[in-house]
């Protein structure tokens, strides 16, 4: 009976303790983009630092938004080859995540180094004291602005809660994203 | 003659003095529950009904399980009693995976919705009937303040809300002795409560009926 002892989500296994967050550029009409470029590692970002990991977790991770990406239409083409959006895998491994900032690798800087992402103030989040979270960002190279030198982060998605790394849960959490996302769609 | 009434005249006299003396029947006396202010302390169990924008906007789940415990003063010769009463009142809602838009954002969870508040209250209660009949039914008003902690869960995630509001109540119960001028007795009770607060979908405060059955014990 006591309010101290309970623990109300006890009873929830690990896949329904995931939530899957998806904001969107409202000013950006989806269908204009035609193809696509997705990193070839995640980064992760630890409190001492970010590095670059490619653990099967990972790969499986990879290749689950790859297979989406294509399934909903748009073609797959090598960074170099001036893809219309770019894919950027994030696993953030923080304690003490107070202000939940939503950084973003350095894959792309090789081709827009010195530039900065331009988050709309609408896609909060969450403020957690330790997690493991997936944050994946989809970023506007079609409409890259030069005077600025910002790319924006036309779509991004964030997996937390529990079990988030395991091998076997990967390919839920991308369907997650992905059939929350009916605007992704090129036609 | 004289002799014999002189004699009668005296055992009057001696057996009026003998009733003139004779010691205040305990069993003719009104009990000491009727000639003092005396104390009731209370404990409830009871089943919880969440109602109106409370019920409609955040959890509609009745729980059965909150308590509280009162403890009253009940006034000599004057059927009102004065008292606090502290509880507990919990409630809970499970709700399957969906979707919740707003604006550019879309966030798919399973929602675990609980409120956990502690009213601590006044209470003044009008009494009917006599202090040691069987039954003796009873409406009253409370008001105080509860402590309340709003805590949804998004899948895993909390978002959490804990804050202190004005709380008041209007109740209507009635006591049942165990027998006749006992100090212990049944209570059976039914409470609307509700409390100020205002948190994401809480946004007309908590209202909701209490149902309880309880004990007490009272003593001087």
């Amino acid at each position: 009976m006591g309010g101290c002892s309970r623990d109300p989500i006890s009873d929830l296994d690990l896949a329904d303790t995931q939530v899957y967050i998806t904001n969107r550029s409202n000013a950006v009409d989806f269908r204009q983009f035609k193809t696509f470029s997705v990193v070839d590692s995640v980064t992760l970002i630890q409190n001492n630092g970010s590095g670059k990991i490619l653990q099967s977790t990972d790969k499986a991770m990879l290749t689950r938004i790859i297979a989406r990406m294509v399934q909903l239409g748009y073609e797959q083409v090598l960074p170099a080859d001036n893809p219309d959006v770019g894919i950027n895998v994030t696993i953030n491994n923080r304690r003490y995540d107070y202000v939940v900032t939503q950084p973003i690798g350095s894959y792309w800087g090789g081709y827009y180094g010195g530039w900065g992402y331009g988050y709309p103030s609408y896609y909060t989040s969450y403020v957690q004291v330790s997690e493991l979270f997936w944050v994946i960002d989809m970023l506007d190279f079609k409409h890259a602005d030069p005077s600025r030198k910002q790319v924006d982060v036309v779509w991004n998605a964030q997996i937390r809660g529990e079990g988030v790394y395991e091998d076997a849960l990967v390919n839920n959490m991308v369907d997650g994203i992905f059939d929350q996302s009916a605007y992704l769609r090129v036609n | 003659m004289w002799k014999y009434l002189s004699i009668a005249f005296c055992l009057v006299l001696l057996s009026a003095g003998a009733f003139g003396q004779a010691r205040p029947n305990l069993y003719s006396l009104p009990s000491p529950y009727e000639r003092y202010t005396h104390n009731v302390l209370t404990l409830r169990l009871a089943g919880s009904l969440p109602m109106g924008p409370f019920s409609s906007g955040y959890i509609d789940k009745s729980y059965i399980g909150n308590y509280s415990v009162s403890m009253d003063w009940m006034f000599r010769e004057m059927p009102f009693s004065a008292g606090v009463e502290i509880g507990n009142d919990y409630f809970k809602k499970r709700i399957p995976r969906e979707v919740y838009s707003s604006g550019g954002q879309d966030i798919s969870a399973i929602q675990t919705r609980t409120l956990n508040q502690y009213p601590i209250q006044g209470v003044f209660t009008y009494h009917a009937g006599p202090v040691n009949s069987p039954a003796r039914p009873y409406v009253s008003a409370a008001v105080g303040g509860a402590y309340v902690d709003y805590l949804n869960y998004w899948g895993s995630l909390t978002d959490q809300r804990q804050k202190f509001g004005l709380s008041y109540g209007l109740a209507a119960g009635s006591r049942f002795l165990f027998g006749k001028e006992g100090a212990f007795g049944a209570d059976v009770r039914v409470k609307y409560n509700h409390t100020a607060f205002k948190y994401d979908y809480v946004d007309k405060g908590i209202s909701h009926l209490n149902v309880s059955v309880g004990v007490f014990y009272r003593w001087w």
